[in-house]
């Protein structure tokens, strides 16, 4: 018998609630750290969540799909690679919690090449260079931060190359 | 956005025909780059019905909106139910026209009617609520993994070799996720502890750009080949990268 659609999406989340408790009658003592982690997660994706979503009324309310191909559609080059790469940078908290806004720009016509140096971007953090300099020196957060920009440029470029070649 | 053009020319000067059937010309112009594509369009002579077979020629050449003088209602009704804009009374300069369309659209960015921001919220609600069952779902899992996935035991599967240390630090980053400033901190330890510099390097790069666990929710954003090209060539950059910042910041 199929499932009805509305609870479709609920498969997924129901196997993970019940992994949790297989995990709490087999290993008892892993379920309060899991717990604690979950909580912690929650918490950390709180605020970005929330920026999110404000941001996802914003787009529906203001911005048009025309408006999103103009800045970030297909063919706009260094500027839509620009646009990206600083929205990801400025980005916080978990990647999933920007997983609804990404999709409501995908669904605006923002093209995958953006999408994924949105996503790959994120790993550069300004606000976090004085950590990384503390902990690995000078030398090592340079590379490390020039490496990161350049690594998602190149993930962005792949992916733009694999939608051109199955199209 | 595409839109598609019935016309008596192959260029954007060309100037719209009152009907499909009158067109020696089909033109497709794409709004975001003013690229266009121009078709001849089918001849009367070769048989009745030259006017569908135009129209179907331009949503195959991918319009999105169709501009036109006059199109009979019996036509245009299935057209702007399966979701294509059309736009009658249409005549003069293609190319006018288009910029016409698109300085009205950009008033609209500036202009919500009343009513707009409900139903701009209840869409965004709507949005959001497609991705919260699979959000919740990874952090579950999320949680789960970290749990069982001590610095201890992470340190065991390095092995000393360069390559195989960034091999298992992409991997092991990749199933972690959250703020950055993590890794740093388990990188830091971990070197401490006696790692080596490619393996944590390999662990932080993969930390954000990597998403193994939350995959599930990237392909319900993203689609399936999105996050399937995008992590593999992540995983595949992030070794690459990963030995070159530990050669160029001579820690090797």
């Amino acid at each position: 018998m199929p499932f009805p659609k509305p609870l479709q999406s609920w498969i997924f989340p129901a196997c993970a609630a019940a992994t949790c408790i297989v995990v709490w009658i087999i290993v008892p003592e892993k379920i309060n750290p899991t717990l604690r982690i979950i909580k912690t997660i929650t918490l950390q994706m709180a605020i970005p969540l929330l920026i999110s979503l404000f941001m996802m009324f914003l787009l529906n309310m203001y911005i048009s799909a025309a408006c999103i191909t103009r800045l970030m559609g297909k063919k706009k080059g260094l500027s839509g690679m620009l646009f990206s790469s600083i929205a990801g940078i400025v980005s916080m908290g978990p990647v999933f919690a920007w997983f609804p806004f990404l999709k409501a720009l995908k669904g605006k016509g923002m093209a995958d090449i953006y999408l994924a140096n949105f996503l790959s971007c994120r790993a550069v953090k300004p606000v976090l260079f004085p950590v990384l300099i503390t902990y690995f020196g000078w030398r090592f957060s340079l590379v490390f931060i020039i490496m990161s920009l350049a690594s998602a440029w190149g993930i962005a470029f792949v992916v733009f190359l694999s939608g051109k070649r199955l199209r | 956005m595409k839109i598609g053009f019935p016309v008596d020319s192959n260029n954007l000067d060309a100037q719209i025909t009152e009907k499909m059937s009158s067109a020696t010309w089909l033109l497709v112009i794409d709004t975001d780059d003013m690229s266009f594509e121009a078709v001849p369009a089918p001849q009367m002579s070769a048989r009745s019905g030259a006017g569908v077979q135009g129209l179907t020629l331009l949503l195959e050449m991918g319009a999105e909106i169709l501009m036109i003088g006059y199109i009979a209602p019996h036509i245009a009704q299935p057209l702007e139910k399966s979701g294509i804009k059309v736009i009658t009374g249409v005549s003069g300069r293609v190319e006018d026209r288009v910029n016409q369309y698109a300085e009205l659209n950009k008033s609209k960015i500036f202009t919500p009617q009343k009513g707009f921001a409900r139903s701009a919220f209840q869409k965004t609600m709507k949005q959001f609520s497609s991705m919260l069952p699979v959000l919740l779902g990874v952090i579950m899992i999320m949680g789960l993994v970290q749990a069982f996935l001590s610095k201890e035991l992470i340190l065991k599967i390095f092995s000393k070799n360069p390559l195989m240390d960034t091999i298992i630090g992409t991997f092991t980053g990749s199933i972690f996720a959250g703020n950055p400033v993590n890794s740093y901190v388990i990188g830091q330890s971990l070197l401490k502890l006696g790692a080596g510099w490619a393996g944590v390097c390999a662990l932080m790069f993969s930390w954000v750009s990597i998403g193994l666990v939350q995959m599930p929710a990237e392909v319900q954003a993203m689609g399936f080949r999105f996050t399937m090209v995008r992590n593999s060539a992540a995983f595949i950059i992030t070794i690459v990268a990963s030995l070159l910042t530990v050669f160029f910041a001579g820690v090797w």
